[in-house]
């Protein structure tokens, strides 16, 4: 067991668990920010995603002793201030179905929408192919970031 | 729509004074109502509570997989009671048969099930509410309306909360004297009314099995033999118990458990084990040998009549998982004389006897609380999960969460059957499909009525149908995956039609609809190709199929446009027509069908369960073949709803989505792919 401080939604937090704890199982069980799912293990599904340093990553595939004092934004830290424009647009939407997968399809989306303000149906299958949705809310969520696109313009 | 998390709503509850909270009691084919008492304030085994503030409480009584029914449901009961829709909190039941009725979901049954109990719950509500608005203004209670959560009489008006004490008070109006609402005069069941708990899922608040903490919980995991009936043979436990943190370690009945302080422990406790494993009775079986068994139970065919045009085909489709987002889970808390379960499940009353049996506890000691599903596409109908948390709740005193890895859920699932037929079948001198004889096997235990062959009911009009169906050996554990059979039998009907008009030079839609015999469904199938644009020449390298089914109280055609594109099978798009009776929300039967679909589409193309020396060799996503985002077509959906009660629609948008998929492989390529994954032959 080791004791980390890491940088999560702005507030600093230290931990003490085994080194290669996955940043996915800190989030969860030390911290109790349960928006963040366990769908594969493998970094292969994006239920896992949070944003570090502002880019989406795979929590599942991230241990503690990688992190440092590169700042972590989960889907709770995205609502801190009220909805965001990507959630308000995925209720918008109706996109949820079982919903296990859709907080971190809404980080891998905030996190297309700052690389393309803008973007095509085929950026949007490119950029959100590494998060599945067993459910196939795809179509949904191909509307839903069409919608926040036109909101956050 | 408020959406309130059960915590919220027990805060909220707690302490009142008197409200209204009626109960509904479901004995066969009997529904009572029952008040619950009052004097106590939150009280969640009923249906409908009005708190004394004016609050409606709705209690969904079926779990909610991603299908919809804690919204779908609460409209039922708010419509019936006129409540303001966007002021209405719903609270799921735990597992109880007796309070709530049947609780089970499958079978696309839980809308059509509830459809009767939960509008009169909701107009039982209104009618005492009525009465007692009725008796203070000194009018008759039919001068009483509900609407949007107020009550009024001409220039009289009030809100629920200045008339839920007096009507508490009054004794429940008898079943006979209650009129449910006719369809026109519905505000809510009919319109697009958004999931009730959008907000708890898009903020990652929404309470999913793996979402449970409890003071004091361990993490359990299991390492399984892989093959089907393979052994433990030896294990390491002192190396696992050397990670600080693990707890316990021992074999159980289905494999090696260890219990430790969080899930990353437990999983290195897993892997620290080195578990060795005797492959047993089963270490030669493969997926080849299932073919094998398969074509080897294939018999001689009755003649059909003279003067056909024979056709013969053989289709095969693989196992399958169900693969639900969320991975297996339950947690258990058990003490000397009660038992708590927290469990994603779509059996809760089920689960509720079973513990009851496993500890040896009356059923009124065991609770258990149902969270959000993360998808369930039948694989939740069993509890296989749910025993083994129970028993090591048993030993392990403290509350549990039992974790299974997405690799525990895709080499231990109950699959669906891998599944072969012999088909021969005819066209008549007109071209037009005449017969069609049909072997269809299943492995496991089949679906064999009593052996040989019997008629078949095809929605076409043809002299011969009949069809044998058997069970063909296998050590693959089995169960029901969404639309059970039909992920089949529709797959095998509908391709095979297509390959007879084909062979007769008949147009599938054409051919379709002159032998149709179900009107609701060729009204289906007439709309839909007109949506599709049926006919309309497509570019190089595309094509269009149809396919068409009836169950589960609806009727669906589907046409699928595909495009072969470097190799690879692309569907583009994909047009749905389904008459459902009534649509009590539309926004939700998109979902299913939109959802089903995108099952179609990775079913048909990509995902299989291969057999390996007795076991899975597939591990994870990364090698199922379940579709991703650029996978998935645009999905138009089309809803005729004139009928007066609703159909089925949780599976209804998967088996014809499948043979329309294939049928356009066909126009595209020529090619008729009868054994899935298409993808693996595509030429």
């Amino acid at each position: 067991m080791a004791k980390f401080t890491i940088s999560v939604n702005g507030k600093r937090e230290t931990v003490d668990v085994l080194p290669d704890t996955p940043l996915l199982w800190v989030l969860r069980e030390q911290l109790g920010l349960l928006g963040t799912k366990y769908g594969c293990g493998l970094g292969g599904c994006g239920a896992c995603s949070v944003l570090m340093d502002g880019r989406t990553t795979r929590s599942c595939q991230t241990p503690i002793s990688e992190v440092h004092d590169r700042p972590i934004v989960t889907i709770e830290g995205i609502s801190e201030k009220g909805l965001h424009a990507v959630q308000k647009a995925w209720m918008e939407e109706d996109v949820p179905q079982c919903g296990f997968c859709q907080t971190g399809q809404i980080i891998s989306a905030i996190s297309l929408l700052k690389a393309k303000p803008k973007p095509t149906d085929e950026e949007i299958d490119e950029m959100m192919a590494a998060n599945f949705c067993r459910c196939g809310t795809y179509e949904r969520i191909r509307k839903a970031i069409h919608r926040a696109a036109k909101e956050m313009a | 729509m408020r959406t309130a998390s059960r915590r919220t709503v027990l805060k909220v509850g707690a302490g009142l004074g008197a409200g209204l909270v009626l109960g509904i009691r479901v004995r066969g084919d009997a529904i009572e109502i029952e008040k619950a008492n009052t004097t106590q304030g939150f009280l969640p085994n009923a249906f409908v509570k009005i708190d004394p503030q004016g609050v409606v409480t709705i209690t969904a009584p079926r779990p909610d997989m991603g299908q919809g029914v804690r919204t779908s449901l609460a409209m039922l009961v708010a419509e019936e009671l006129g409540a303001d829709w966007e002021k209405v909190q719903v609270v799921q039941a735990p597992g109880d048969r007796q309070t709530y009725g049947g609780q089970t979901v499958a079978g696309s049954g839980s809308v059509r099930g509830s459809w009767g109990p939960l509008r009169l719950a909701g107009a039982t509500a209104a009618a005492m509410l009525r009465a007692a608005a009725a008796k203070k203004w000194g009018v008759t209670p039919d001068a009483v309306t509900i609407a949007k959560g107020r009550i009024s009489s001409g220039s009289k008006s009030g809100s629920f909360a200045d008339f839920v004490g007096e009507a508490a008070r009054l004794p429940v109006p008898d079943r006979s004297s209650i009129t449910l609402k006719t369809k026109d005069l519905f505000t809510l069941i009919g319109k697009p009314v958004k999931r009730v708990d959008n907000e708890a899922v898009v903020t990652g608040k929404a309470v999913f099995g793996l979402d449970v903490r409890l003071p004091g919980m361990k993490t359990a995991m299991i390492a399984r033999p892989p093959a089907f009936g393979g052994k433990v043979a030896s294990f390491n436990a002192e190396a696992a118990k050397a990670i600080e943190g693990v707890r316990d370690v021992y074999e159980g009945p289905t494999g090696v458990v260890v219990i430790a302080d969080d899930t990353w422990r437990a999983h290195k406790g897993i892997e620290a084990l080195d578990t060795k494993f005797d492959a047993g009775p089963n270490a030669e079986f493969n997926s080849a040998e299932m073919t094998r068994r398969f074509k080897e139970a294939v018999k001689p065919f009755p003649d059909l009549p003279s003067g056909l045009k024979v056709v013969e085909a053989t289709y095969e489709q693989p196992f399958i998982a169900h693969n639900p987002m969320e991975p297996m889970n339950c947690t258990v808390h058990i003490t000397n004389d009660k038992c708590e379960i927290w469990a994603p499940t779509q059996i809760p009353d089920s689960v509720r006897d079973l513990a009851a049996r496993a500890t040896g506890l009356d059923a009124s000691k065991v609770t258990v609380h149902v969270t959000l599903l993360g998808g369930g596409f039948g694989r939740r109908l069993s509890a296989d999960f749910i025993s083994e948390a129970i028993g090591i709740a048993q030993r392990a005193k403290t509350p549990i969460q039992l974790v299974w890895t997405r690799i525990d859920d895709t080499k231990h699932d109950n699959y669906r059957p891998a599944n072969y037929h012999a088909v021969r079948g005819g066209v008549d001198a007109t071209g037009m499909p005449a017969a069609m004889l049909w072997q269809s096997f299943e492995a496991g235990r089949g679906r064999g009525r009593g052996g040989g062959w019997t008629s078949l009911r095809l929605p076409y009009s043809m002299s011969t149908v009949s069809v044998l169906q058997e069970g063909v050996a296998s050590p693959v554990p089995t169960g029901a995956w969404r639309s059970v059979e039909h992920t089949y039998t529709i797959f095998v009907q509908e391709c095979f039609f297509d390959e007879l008009c084909h062979a007769g030079g008949q147009d599938p839609v054409k051919a379709r609809l002159a032998l149709m015999t179900n009107d609701r469904l060729k009204r289906t199938l007439e709309m839909c190709a007109e949506k599709a644009g049926w006919g309309k020449a497509m570019p190089k390298g595309w094509g269009r199929g149809v396919a068409c089914f009836s169950g589960y109280g609806s009727h669906i055609t589907q046409i699928a446009d595909v495009e072969i594109k470097d190799g690879e099978i692309k569907v583009r798009r994909v047009v749905a027509v389904v008459d459902c009776g009534l649509a009590v929300n539309p926004l939700g039967i998109e979902a299913q069908i939109q959802g089903a679909t995108m099952d179609a589409v990775s079913t048909a193309i990509g995902v299989k369960i291969a057999i390996q020396n007795g076991a899975v060799r597939q591990q994870n996503f990364g090698d199922i073949g379940w579709g991703r985002i650029g996978d998935a077509p645009h999905v138009e959906v089309h809803i005729i709803a004139d009928g007066d009660s609703p159909g089925g629609m949780g599976e209804v948008g998967y088996p014809a989505a499948v043979p329309a998929i294939l049928n356009a492989v066909f126009a595209a390529t020529g090619q008729r792919i009868r054994r899935l994954p298409a993808g693996d032959e595509l030429e």
